[in-house]
């Protein structure tokens, strides 16, 4: 009874400190605004920007652009996770590949998202392929950088095992090799999402006509700070959501690699 | 008198490490021969090279020279009638002990079989009512039990055994031995121990091998022939086990006056 307490009590601590920096910012930023400190052309109250959040969303405006740009991440998150994880492990696994594409590797991954945007422009033209390919490379780093570490770094005392045990190849790939990459592959996973959902914005806003970051771009233009505002909260929020999504997901499905 | 068979062979073996641009000479010339069904250890102090001795029985690393021979083949490569337990229980942490036991099956074996052969060695081992367990729901104790069944479940002729319950508080340490002692009694298997502990070499063993320490060189083989069930405290195995130890102090550091300790 006593430790239900406490580890009750301790679990609101927590909450209450993880919220304590955002409501602070909040207050000081509705104080700011109130007392005219700063011009509400450059930052308009908070509470114009819900009012504001409140009607795009009334309107459906908001659920529009959300939801092309939801499925655009989707769409090129998932060829990005296949893709990352089929030469990842083919890296991990054949030292020929790894030699072969290692160059490559180095010589890509460094290219900054917003550099690639023209040139796949120029490829694809200005229609979703272009957003799709942003988004896709944008996803594909990460996914693949964990997933060659995952793999690498499998414990080699239970390498020793399998081969005591006289084990095929094969087996040592699925059975010992993958499930032990497993959670470095979903973390690769995390971050190769939120690097999506970042594309997907930056992609939008040089050359769209839809979407969240269009739609930010576009408020900018006509001079409406409320909007832009409450575009930059709503990305904020659907990646925060994303990434807890995951991670509960990654929490149920390999409980065996998290310590109780 | 029933016929002795020699199962394992260790013949002239030598292990050289290379370390920069010298070598390190580990084992020098180990000549063994081992019974069928027979339960031996290896003691000696840290460093002395008995894992590295175990690791190349097992086929993991090659002599520098000599031959190691099972049935009278040459070891050249792991193989499943050989199985190793080790110091760490080494169990794969997302399958459950069912999936670690049945993990351990490498012959080809029909659906049933293999149901009930996981069944049966998770029984052998006491942990009926586990078998969805997770590893990091186990006790140390539990998992070197889980280790032990993934590594009898494939029928090895021989089971080595590396330090298996060195990481063990000191109560569990001696169940297991218990354990392990009615494995070898109802599984008749040839047991190759490798440990620091002189009691439970004594406690175990047909025969003790005494390694010095670096280059290990073979000082003793003693025969145990005290009856078992052991008695720890009787003065028969009181003697043996002063006898190796003395062998092991003397080895250890010269200027210990080892009187002090006996």
């Amino acid at each position: 009874m006593n430790t239900k307490n406490t580890n009750n009590r301790k679990k609101i601590t927590d909450i209450l400190l993880s919220v304590a920096a955002p409501v602070v910012i909040v207050v000081l930023w509705a104080f700011a605004a109130s007392g005219g400190l700063v011009r509400t052309a450059i930052l308009p109250a908070p509470k114009t920007v819900a009012s504001t959040l409140w009607s795009l969303s009334e309107s459906g405006k908001l659920w529009r652009d959300m939801s092309i740009s939801i499925l655009r991440v989707l769409r090129g998150f998932v060829c990005g996770a296949i893709g990352g994880t089929l030469i990842g492990s083919c890296m991990a696994f054949s030292k020929t590949v790894n030699r072969i594409l290692g160059t490559m590797v180095s010589i890509l991954r460094p290219i900054p998202m917003l550099a690639w945007i023209p040139i796949l422009i120029l490829w694809l033209g200005i229609g979703e392929n272009s957003k799709t390919a942003v988004i896709f490379i944008g996803s594909f780093w990460p996914v693949l950088l964990n997933t060659i570490h995952g793999i690498q770094s499998t414990d080699p005392k239970l390498l020793e095992v399998a081969r005591i045990l006289e084990k095929k190849r094969s087996v040592l790939i699925w059975k010992v090799y993958l499930p032990s990459a497993l959670p470095s592959i979903f973390t690769g996973l995390r971050l190769g999402i939120s690097s999506a959902w970042t594309c997907v914005v930056g992609a939008e806003m040089i050359a769209a006509t839809s979407g969240i970051g269009y739609m930010i771009h576009y408020a900018r233009e006509l001079a409406q700070p409320a909007r832009v505002y409450a575009g930059v909260f709503c990305i904020g929020f659907v990646g925060i959501l994303i990434d807890k999504g995951l991670l509960a997901l990654q929490k149920r499905l390999l409980s065996w690699s998290y310590t109780e | 008198m029933e016929q002795k068979q020699i199962q394992l062979t260790i013949q002239n073996v030598s292990k050289k490490f290379r370390i920069d641009k010298g070598t390190l000479s580990v084992l020098e010339d180990i000549s063994l021969e081992i019974e069928k069904g027979e339960f031996i250890s290896i003691v000696g102090t840290s460093g002395c090279g008995k894992s590295t001795l175990l690791k190349m029985i097992i086929g993991l690393d090659p002599p520098t020279e000599g031959h190691i021979r099972i049935d009278g083949r040459e070891v050249v490569k792991p193989a499943i009638d050989c199985g190793m337990v080790f110091q760490e229980a080494r169990l794969f942490p997302w399958l459950t002990v069912r999936e670690n036991i049945e993990f351990g099956i490498t012959r080809p074996v029909s659906g049933g079989e293999r149901e009930r052969l996981v069944r049966q060695h998770i029984e052998l081992v006491g942990l009926a009512g586990f078998e969805k367990a997770l590893p990091k729901q186990l006790s140390g104790g539990m998992q070197q039990r889980v280790s032990i069944a993934r590594a009898l479940v494939n029928h090895p002729d021989i089971l080595l055994l590396d330090e298996p319950f060195g990481a063990l508080d000191a109560l569990t340490r001696i169940n297991m031995q218990n354990e392990v002692l009615k494995l070898w009694e109802h599984e008749k298997k040839t047991m190759v121990l490798v440990t620091h502990d002189i009691d439970e070499a004594v406690f175990l063993s047909d025969r003790i091998i005494v390694l010095s320490s670096r280059p290990g060189q073979i000082m003793d083989k003693i025969e145990v022939t005290l009856p078992r069930p052991r008695e720890r405290s009787s003065d028969e195995f009181l003697k043996i086990r002063s006898k190796i130890f003395k062998y092991l102090m003397t080895n250890a550091d010269e200027s210990v006056n080892i009187d002090q300790y006996l």
